[in-house]
This record gives C-alpha cells, sequence and structure tokens, in this order.
C-alpha cells in the first residue's frame, strides 16, 4: 500500500462525509424559521441577522479556490482542469452566498407567493446563465473541463428545469386550491420535457445520452410530487424534510430491488421470460435439492438448540456469582464476524492423516477416545451439522442474554408460591419460569430463525457450498453471482423471501397481542 | 430483524430491584441453584471459549509448531512469537495477505456505513414519532415490513443501479484526483445505509416516541421549530438508543461479507478484512499461521467495541434483536 493510496482513501471518507453532512445542512436548512421571530427593525441589522453562517460560507469557498490555486503545479495530481474546475466552483459558490444574503433581506417583507416567484425565477435565471456558459464553454480556456458531454446533459437538463420554475413562480399567484395539483403538473411536464428533448436530440446528433435525462426526469418528478405532499399543511413540510433521504434510499434500495428481482426470478439467463422453470429447477435438480433440505435442517435445529442450550444456561447462572463474567463468556461469539468464527472452526475441525499428529482439537478427541481422524468438513451428511455447531455457538449467547433478562423479570412471589404448594425445582422451571418468558422465547426462536435462513458467511468460508453443504442463501449468491445465473439466483432470493415471511408476520402478531395485554 | 418493544438493560434491572427484594430472592436462588447446574454452566463456559481461546493462542505461535501439533501442547512446551502478526499486518511480499491494507478498508466502510443510516434514520424516526402528517402510520408499517425482505432480494437489482447510475460519477472523480481509485466505497456506504435504514427507524422510534409528549408540547408552545426541538430535546434525550444503535451496526458492518462480496470489487481498494479472510480461508485453508493471525487481527477490533461498550450493545440487542 502506498501513501497515495491511503490518502485517496481518507479522502473518500471526509469527502464523503462532508458531502453527506452539506445534504443534511442543506436539507435541514429548509425547516421554517418561527414565523413570530422579530422582523430586523433596519436594513443594517437585517443584514446582519445571517452574517456568520454566511461568513463562514464564502470562506469555505475562497479557501476551496485558493487552495486549487496554490496547489496547482506544486503537485503532480492538480491538473489545470481541475484547477479550472476548483476556482470555477467557489467563485460561483460566493456569487451565489452573496446573491441569496442580499435577496433574502429585500424579500423580508414581501409575502409567501412573491417571495416563492422571486426566488424560482431567479433560480430560472441561473440556471438559463449556467447552461449558456456550458453552451460557450469550448471558447472559453478557463473552461476547458466542461467536456461535451457536460455541455450536452447541462442544455438537456437546464431548459426544462427553468422551464419548470418559471411555471410554478407563476403557479405561486394561483388560489391555493388549484395550486398544488397544477405545480405537480408542472414539474412532470419538465421531466418529459427532459426525457422528450434527450431522446430527439439522440436522433439527431447520434451522440449517445445514457442514462442521464432519464435520472433528472425521475429527480424532477420526486421534486414535483413531495412539494405536492408538502404542500398539504404546515405540519408536512418538516415531514418532508426528515423523511425524504430515508424514504428515498429505502425505495431506490429495497422496494424497487424486492420488485426488480421477483420479476428476475422468471427469466433465463439471457433475460428472456421462462415462466416457472427456475422453480422447476429449484425443485427437481439434485444438488439444489439438497441446498432446500439442508436449509430446512439448518432452521430447524438452531433455533432449537441455541435456545435451549442458551435458556439452561440463563437458568443456571441466575443469581449466581460471578454471573456477569459467565455471561461474556457465552456472549462473546455474537461480537465475532461469522467469518472470524468460520475461521476459529475449521481450526477446531482441521484434519491431519492418522499417522500424524492432530491439530484440530475435535479431531483430537476423536483420537484420544481411540478413533480415527474424520475429514470432518468433507464427509456428508455430517458436514453439515458441522457448519450448524458454528452457528449455534453464535447465537446461543444472544439467546441467553435474552431469556436472562426475562427470567428476571419473572415475579419472585409466583416462584415462592410455587415452593410453598410443594413444587420441585424441575416442576417450578416448567410450569412458573417458562409460561412467564414465553414471548421472550417467541421472539428468540423467530428472530434466530431468520438470521438462520440468511445464513451465508459460514457457509461460504467454510465450504463455499461444496461437499453438500450448501443452503438457500449461498447457492443464491453462487448461481447470480458466481455461475451468471440472475434468474436462478432471484428465484431462491424469492424462496428465502417466502420462507422468512410467516415467521416474521407470526412474531409481529405475537408482538400485537403483547401490546394489547399490556 | 423482528423486534421487541425496547426492553430494560438486563444489566440494570437487577441492580435497580435489588435492594427491595434482596432476602426473598437470596432464599429462592438457595433452592434453586444445584452444584449439578454450577458444573454444568461452566461446561458450557469452558466449550464456549475453548475455540476462540485456541486460535488465539495459535496465532502467537511459531508457524512451523501451527502446522504440527496441537495448541494444546502449548502447555507442555510453550513458545510464544509476533511473527505471525508482522507476517500478515505489514510483509510487503506479494504472496502475504497484507491484511494492513485491508483494515483500513474495513475502517474506511466501517464509520461512514455507520453514521450514514444513522443519521437519516435518526431524522425519519422524528418524523414518524412527532410531526403529525396523513398516512404516517401507513408509511411506518411500511417501512417495518420492508424488514422482511432479505437482503440477498435486494443485491442484483441494487448493483445494476449502481453500475449504471454511480460508476460514471466515480469514473469522473478517479479521472479528476488520479490517486483517488475508480473502485470506490460509496457504493458500499450506500448499500449497507439502505440494509440499515428499517430497523434503525424502527428501534429509534420506538424510543423517540417514549419521550414524553409534554416536553415537546412545551417547547413548541415556547416557540421552538421542528429543526430546534429535533437538535435541543430529541438528540440529546434519544443519545442511549442511538449509542445502542450505532455500535450494532457498526459491529454488524465490519463483520458483513455478503455485502462487501457483492459491492466492493474484491481489490485491496475496497475489500474489507472479511473479504480477504474469506478469501485466505478458501484458497489458503492450510495455511494456519496466517489465517490464525488474521482472523484475529480481524476480531480485535468488534471485541474492543463489545467489552468496552458491552452495556449499550446489549441493550440494542434486547431492543431489537438481529437484523435484516
Amino acid at each position: 500500500m502506498t501513501t497515495m493510496d491511503l490518502v485517496g482513501k481518507l479522502l473518500q471518507v471526509v469527502v464523503g462525509l462532508a458531502a453527506f453532512g452539506a445534504v443534511v445542512a442543506l436539507l435541514l436548512a429548509f425547516l421554517d424559521r418561527p414565523e413570530d421571530k422579530p422582523r430586523p427593525a433596519s436594513w443594517r441589522e437585517a443584514m446582519r441577522a445571517g452574517l456568520r453562517p454566511r461568513l463562514v460560507l464564502i470562506a469555505a469557498f475562497a479557501l476551496l479556490a485558493i487552495l486549487a490555486r496554490v496547489l496547482y503545479g506544486a503537485v503532480p495530481w492538480m491538473t489545470q482542469g481541475l484547477t479550472n474546475a476548483a476556482i470555477g466552483l467557489g467563485v460561483a459558490g460566493i456569487v451565489v452566498v452573496l446573491l441569496q444574503w442580499l435577496l433574502d433581506r429585500l424579500l423580508q417583507r414581501a409575502s409567501a407567493p412573491v417571495r416563492s416567484a422571486v426566488m424560482r425565477a431567479l433560480g430560472a435565471v441561473l440556471v438559463v446563465a449556467l447552461v449558456l456558459v456550458a453552451q460557450a464553454s469550448p471558447s472559453i480556456p478557463a473552461l476547458d473541463w466542461v467536456t461535451p458531454a457536460l455541455v450536452f446533459a447541462a442544455t438537456v437538463v437546464g431548459w426544462p428545469l427553468a422551464a419548470a420554475l418559471i411555471a410554478t413562480a407563476l403557479i405561486a399567484f394561483l388560489p391555493d386550491r388549484t395550486r398544488r395539483s397544477v405545480r405537480l403538473i408542472a414539474w412532470l411536464l419538465a421531466a418529459v420535457a427532459v426525457v422528450a428533448i434527450s431522446l430527439v436530440l439522440e436522433q439527431g446528433r447520434e451522440q449517445a445520452v445514457g442514462v442521464w435525462p432519464w435520472a433528472a426526469a425521475a429527480g424532477l418528478s420526486i421534486i414535483g410530487v413531495l412539494g405536492y405532499f408538502a404542500d398539504h399543511d404546515d405540519d408536512s413540510k418538516p415531514m418532508l424534510v426528515f423523511l425524504m433521504p430515508a424514504a428515498l434510499l429505502l425505495t431506490v434500495g429495497l422496494v424497487y430491488p424486492a420488485i426488480r428481482t421477483t420479476v428476475l426470478a422468471f427469466t433465463d439467463r439471457t433475460g428472456a421470460f421462462n415462466g416457472v422453470d427456475n422453480f422447476v429447477w429449484m425443485f427437481t435438480q439434485p444438488e439444489a435439492l439438497i441446498t432446500l433440505a439442508n436449509t430446512v435442517v439448518w432452521v430447524i435445529l438452531v433455533p432449537l438448540l441455541s435456545t435451549a442450550i442458551g435458556l439452561a444456561y440463563a437458568v443456571f447462572i441466575d443469581k449466581s456469582r460471578g454471573e456477569r463474567v459467565y455471561k461474556m463468556l457465552v456472549f462473546m461469539p455474537m461480537a465475532i464476524s461469522m467469518v472470524g468464527a468460520s475461521i476459529i472452526w475449521r481450526f477446531m475441525y482441521a484434519y491431519r492423516g492418522p499417522e500424524q499428529e492432530q491439530i484440530g482439537l475435535v479431531n483430537q478427541i476423536i483420537v484420544w477416545f481411540g478413533g480415527q481422524p474424520q475429514q470432518i468438513l468433507q464427509n456428508s451428511p455430517w458436514n453439515t451439522l458441522a457448519l450448524i455447531v458454528v452457528m449455534i455457538w453464535i447465537q446461543t449467547g444472544f439467546a441467553m442474554v435474552v431469556l436472562s433478562a426475562a427470567i428476571k423479570g419473572v415475579p419472585t412471589e409466583q416462584l415462592e408460591a410455587a415452593e410453598i404448594d410443594g413444587a420441585n425445582p424441575w416442576q417450578r422451571f416448567a410450569n412458573v419460569t417458562v409460561p412467564g418468558i414465553r414471548t421472550s422465547i417467541v421472539v428468540v426462536i423467530t428472530t434466530i430463525s431468520i438470521a438462520t435462513l440468511k445464513v451465508f458467511d459460514i457457509v461460504r468460508t467454510m465450504t463455499a457450498g461444496n461437499f453438500n453443504t450448501s443452503v438457500v442463501a449461498n447457492e443464491m449468491y453462487t448461481q447470480a453471482f458466481r455461475s451468471g445465473e440472475p434468474g436462478r439466483g432471484a428465484a431462491l432470493a424469492l424462496i428465502l423471501f417466502l420462507m422468512v415471511m410467516p415467521i416474521v408476520i407470526y412474531n409481529v402478531r405475537v408482538l400485537n397481542q403483547q401490546k394489547a395485554i399490556r | 430483524m423482528s423486534s421487541v418493544a425496547f426492553t430494560p438493560d438486563p444489566e440494570i434491572t437487577p441492580d435497580r430491584v435489588a435492594p427491595a427484594v434482596t432476602t426473598r430472592a437470596d432464599r429462592v436462588k438457595r433452592r434453586l441453584t444445584s452444584p449439578w447446574a454450577t458444573i454444568a454452566a461452566l461446561v458450557i463456559a469452558v466449550l464456549w471459549t475453548v475455540p476462540t481461546f485456541g486460535l488465539l493462542l495459535s496465532s502467537f505461535r511459531p508457524a512451523d509448531q501451527i502446522q504440527s501439533t496441537g495448541w494444546w501442547t502449548f502447555f507442555s512446551d510453550p513458545q510464544l512469537t509476533l511473527t505471525n502478526y508482522r507476517e500478515v499486518l505489514f510483509s510487503g511480499s506479494a504472496s502475504s495477505p497484507q491484511l494492513g491494507e485491508y483494515f483500513v478498508n474495513s475502517l474506511a466502510i466501517a464509520i461512514p456505513g455507520t453514521l450514514i443510516p444513522l443519521v437519516l434514520a435518526c431524522l425519519a424516526a422524528y418524523a414518524f414519532a412527532w410531526v403529525r402528517f396523513k398516512g404516517s402510520s401507513t408509511l411506518f408499517v411500511i417501512v417495518f415490513a420492508l424488514q422482511i425482505v432479505p437482503l440477498q432480494m435486494a443485491l442484483i437489482p441494487l448493483l445494476q443501479l449502481f453500475v449504471t447510475f454511480l460508476q460514471p460519477f466515480q469514473d469522473a472523480l478517479h479521472e479528476a484526483v488520479p490517486f483517488i481509485s475508480e473502485r470506490q466505497f460509496l457504493p458500499v456506504w450506500i448499500a449497507h445505509a439502505i440494509f440499515g435504514l428499517p430497523l434503525a427507524i424502527f428501534l429509534l422510534h420506538n424510543f423517540i416516541s417514549a419521550i414524553p409528549g409534554d416536553v415537546i408540547e412545551a417547547a413548541r408552545v415556547d416557540g421552538a421549530g421542528h429543526g430546534q426541538i429535533f437538535f435541543r430535546i430529541i438528540l440529546p434525550l434519544a443519545m442511549p438508543a442511538i449509542a445502542s444503535f450505532a455500535i450494532f451496526q457498526f459491529l454488524w458492518v465490519w463483520n458483513d461479507l455478503l455485502v462487501a462480496l457483492v459491492f466492493s470489487t474484491g481489490t485491496p481498494d475496497t475489500a474489507p478484512l472479511t473479504q480477504r479472510l474469506a478469501e485466505l480461508a478458501g484458497s489458503r485453508g492450510e495455511n494456519w499461521e496466517r489465517l490464525t493471525a488474521g482472523a484475529f487481527v480481524s476480531l480485535v477490533v468488534p471485541l474492543i467495541v463489545f467489552f468496552g461498550l458491552q452495556r449499550y450493545f446489549v441493550r440494542g440487542l434486547l431492543a431489537g434483536s438481529a437484523k435484516g
């Protein structure tokens, strides 16, 4: 690793976090200031109000430009284009901050529609100016970093964006009732325009447009739809700000992919629709059947055994001396990655020929008891059990901690009453403690079941799914990313989804009942 | 993944109730614990600790000894060395694991991978809990239901999206600043943020909605806006829940293999420790002196986090158990 690599990585983290912070800060800046804040009396006072944050921003932009100029020529990676881009950005940033400052004060006493209209109109002017500058860039030496593709994108997106801004500025003067829907239509029209213009231009120019117009169109529609909801009432605006990033990420990252995977499950490797072939493959091919069978074995054994051991352990150590230390020892595997755990256990299972000394503890114990050392991870079907042991080793700590907390919640009076009635310890445990912690047991079992259904790392690291040990989650990865069969991978993911769903639904119902009882 | 309402910390509860019921509890305790139970507990504790201990001990043994004798022979023939660690972390030779670089990657992935979902989830949880808007509860149920989607289901389409929309950005960044590789952490961060969000929103919502409404009403009467309420009241009060989720998410991201395999490129540019270790375990499964030291390098950070912040971690677990 060279120092430059390290700097590059550090820079990624810093820039990434800074950009993220800037986006969040920008969103929060949209929040209303309280209306009853006293209005500044004089012009000078008004200018002073937002002084500090703006000075900081101006200083930051100036620093960016100056830094770029200083670094230019001093370090090899600071190209001329990059320097120009940084200086351009710095100057533009300062101008925008100053303009916004001025406007904010000028419009202090204006009514809301006027303020919004002026802001939007100026935004439109800015966008148009940017587009014009971009188009003129080939003849301006300082703008040599603007590539033709960038000019093209600016043109295609810029005009509809400016149109939408002006249209919505005018719409701001419409009566309240019609304003919302008309504004929404304006944004959606702009989105359609971006796509239409880009498609027309693509025909005429033979220049590939790529995905950008579509992305811009999606962005414009999202602005429109969100604005539509935000206009609803005063309390909705913060909702928009607080919720938007999460909603956006979840839609793009979970909702859309889930739908897409479902569709993908019915296609073959070329992407053509092939009906239920993938599912037929899954339920007929011997390897795929073994995978399914293994998953069932996993999902039965792991939750039951780890919950049972965890519960027993929690009872044994309850109120004993050194309970914390006992807990920590068994809980520790939870903090270890499954990859780490797999290596630990591969080491436990390590095999040496019968004539050599064993280095794996398990085989050594077998030898001590007079047996032959075994290739534990290769002898099917026992190897699946060897993998299951690892998962139990990890999950027992979780079960133990949750159940231990639940046991402490069982009222002492009930235990005493049972004792007075002559119940022995086992009867007290079975008839008082267990019913008392039933909901916790359900939660633990369901949680471990779901974790087990998705188990991937252990199988991947220990056997990579060879020797008949594969499970659905691992097979899904293998099919989709190793064998080039995304359809089959998606079908397996869908099966996983179907297997997880009833467990979660059951869990939610139990929780609801619990809430109802409370 | 699925979840429970916020349960009190087991480490705290007994202490709090203890004084009132000490004598009674003692009497019951005497009857419940038998020597057999203690022995059984000891056996389980030893069984659960021995594998990790064996690995730790082996990682300090000389390479030829690891290969030829079991780690338990250490007690009759104690020899320790740090060579294995020097080899896996800093050796520049092409055949060595060079884990130092991957360690940096793991950190570079885990820190933003924790902060980003945490901030977004705090915002969203506040909106769900304290901003009244139409469809709030429906939306919240949808977010909760998203936990059902196994992340395996999201991998393929999300990867396609990233290749289409993020790659051009990344290439542009690489061209502008050549020492930033064209393979960057951005996709991995976004993926972790997405997969962490449903659980984070759910947990933090549970906690934030339990903050007394009077406090927030009072602030509102005094003229505080949503921004002020969020920063001045919600964030400080929700700190315990935020801390517990942060630890939880950090460990999850640090320990993750699947997301790393799919969204990082597998090169030293972005691949985290777990991916490199899985690779080593596959290609050099018998190279134990490297695997043991390497595995322990990857365990150090989670174990420090775990032992240092155990109280919060357990609380987070009790609040929401595993993740989706």
